[in-house]
């Protein structure tokens, strides 16, 4: 209970700055609608069925990775992972934990936001030829959430590199570069998951369920690797 | 409270020197300017920076125990507060994460008289009311190690006014006040123990009572311009408080370990040897970084000293 009571605590300051600023919505909403644009405009284009492509083409590869950077640069209040808990840590909280749960607010906020935004892009992009819109809706919903929260840890773990938390843009390039790979390489990277869960290629032979799981293993890997990074700073 | 062991770090451009010291309840100061370190000897104390050796134990607890962090309140000179957050916000925020009961934010502040930012946003205050709010919770706080550096620069003026006893009301309650400062002035002002560095090495611990916490690593010296500076310097001879004398063009040099001593050597000898001293200038620090952090203000206690010193020698043998 009093480890909830703490969580709770250090959870206040990552989330009034995602509630309370309002500048860090505008990338976050920038790139929601540049998904809806894009999946309305595949709608349009192809007037029998989209959803397959804006999910994949448009949200797993541009959007999706864009909001959770966004949602982790907002909670971290566009600083370093270690320097965005400072201020706790002023006050005797434990950088570890601090750093925890900032990265635990992220993963969450970046889950929520992912799936409503995924889930509005198949809705957008869906056609009589898609699968039944409800199915597509929940399946998108789970697979965002999941690589939205994969995606944040990934983030939060580049932010924790340079003193105002530069290794976060790194970590974007290298997703987008070794997320491309359908081999070995790209297993490490939340990318070739989402890519493979949304109906893309799968990565180094896995299957849905392998990738499901690999990502969660590597939301949790990335996240312990972010806080003990900190232990160190 | 606090005992650091041969404690030894380094961060580009200064090291701190294997420093063997331990602060019990009351208050101390670090005196010296940027590059000796008193900043960094702070943050280890506060646990912020790690030890390349040595060891640092805080309430008879090792670093890295809970229970020690919370009770330990360190403002540094870049305090940070939670940005998005508002004053009073933070201070029931601080509190929850010390463990301590919640108070009342506006009386929080109002100790150190800036109760009005209680209803502020944190990212609405200028650098001085942040900092301001970071002592007022340091010193309402019920952390038993308080470490504050530069308690009354960059602060706002209100604050300031109240830190110095605000902090000697909790060392009197029992805390371990901690304070870093370039001002011999504020040091003494702050603190009834002033420990002096130079360049990472700790070189003086005193009272804050002691005219030798004034003095440099290595003693004063004072300039004399004198009527007669050879006659002066001859008179000068039996004076225990001046180690020797140099002469500098027609400067006379008198070196040892206290200046307002010397001065009062000086004083005598030119009423002994009928000289008229045009002037005395104290030659205070040899270490030219913590001169020009502290000089300002030690010049003008010496100033007093010396008024006092030309005073006596002006007067009728």
């Amino acid at each position: 209970m009093s480890a909830l009571l703490e969580f709770a605590d250090l959870a206040e300051l990552p989330f009034a700055r995602l509630a309370r600023t309002p500048r860090a919505w505008i990338p976050v909403t920038a790139w929601s609608l540049f998904a809806f644009a894009a999946a309305l405009l595949l709608r349009r284009g192809s007037p029998s069925g989209s959803a397959s492509e804006a999910l994949q083409s448009v949200f797993g590869a541009l959007a999706l990775p864009l909001l959770a950077y966004a949602v982790v640069g907002a909670a971290l209040g566009g600083d370093g992972l270690a320097r965005g808990a400072r201020s706790l840590v002023a006050f005797g909280a434990s950088p570890t934990r601090a750093s925890l749960a900032e990265v635990l607010v992220a993963a969450a906020a970046s889950a929520v936001l992912a799936s409503i935004v995924g889930v509005l892009v198949a809705v957008f992009a869906h056609g009589p030829s898609d699968p039944p819109l409800a199915r597509d809706a929940l399946t998108t919903a789970w697979i965002a959430a999941l690589g939205g929260a994969a995606y944040a840890s990934f983030f939060a773990l580049g932010a924790s590199f340079g003193k105002r938390g530069g290794g976060r843009a790194w970590f974007l390039v290298l997703d987008w570069v070794f997320g491309a790979s359908h081999g070995i390489v790209g297993i490490v990277t939340p990318r070739a998951h989402v890519r493979s869960l949304l109906g893309g290629d799968a990565v180094a032979s896995c299957s849905n369920a392998e990738s499901s799981v690999m990502l969660v293993v590597l939301a949790v890997a990335f996240t312990s690797a972010a806080v003990a990074r900190t232990r160190k700073a | 409270m606090i005992d650091l062991h041969a404690a030894h770090t380094r961060t580009v451009p200064v090291a701190i020197a294997p420093l063997t010291v331990r602060f019990e309840a009351g208050t101390h100061a670090l005196v010296g300017g940027t590059l000796d370190g008193v900043s960094l000897v702070l943050a280890i104390c506060a646990g912020r920076l790690p030890l390349r050796s040595g060891v640092r134990r805080v309430l008879d607890a090792r670093n890295d125990d809970p229970r020690v962090r919370a009770s330990i309140a360190y403002v540094p000179l870049d305090a940070s507060l939670p940005e998005p957050m508002r004053v009073d916000a933070v201070l029931r925020l601080a509190a929850s994460i010390r463990g301590e009961r919640l108070r009342d934010a506006r009386g929080r502040l109002d100790s150190l008289g800036i109760g009005a930012l209680a209803t502020r946003a944190v990212r609405s205050l200028s650098r001085e009311e942040r900092r301001a709010v970071a002592l007022a919770e340091a010193v309402t706080s019920e952390a038993r190690l308080i470490l504050v550096d530069e308690p009354l620069a960059s602060i706002d003026p209100r604050a300031a006014a109240m830190a110095c006893e605000a902090l000697h009301a909790r060392a009197r309650a029992g805390a371990c006040v901690v304070v870093a400062t370039g001002s011999i002035r504020d040091a003494r002002t702050l603190a009834d123990d002033v420990l002096t560095f130079d360049r990472g090495v700790l070189v003086r611990r005193a009272p804050a009572t002691d005219p030798l916490v004034l003095a440099g690593p290595r003693g004063a010296s004072v300039r004399v311009v004198a009527s007669d500076t050879k006659r002066l310097a001859a008179s000068l001879a039996g004076e225990e408080a001046v180690r020797d004398v140099s002469f500098e063009a027609d400067v006379l040099v008198a070196r040892g370990a206290d200046a307002v001593a010397i001065a009062a050597a000086l004083a005598r000898a030119a009423t002994r040897s009928r000289v008229t001293i045009e002037s005395l200038v104290p030659d205070l620090l040899h270490d030219d970084e913590l001169k020009a952090a502290i000089a300002g203000d030690a010049a003008g206690a010496y100033r007093a000293a010396f008024e006092r010193a030309r005073g006596l020698a002006g007067s009728p043998a």
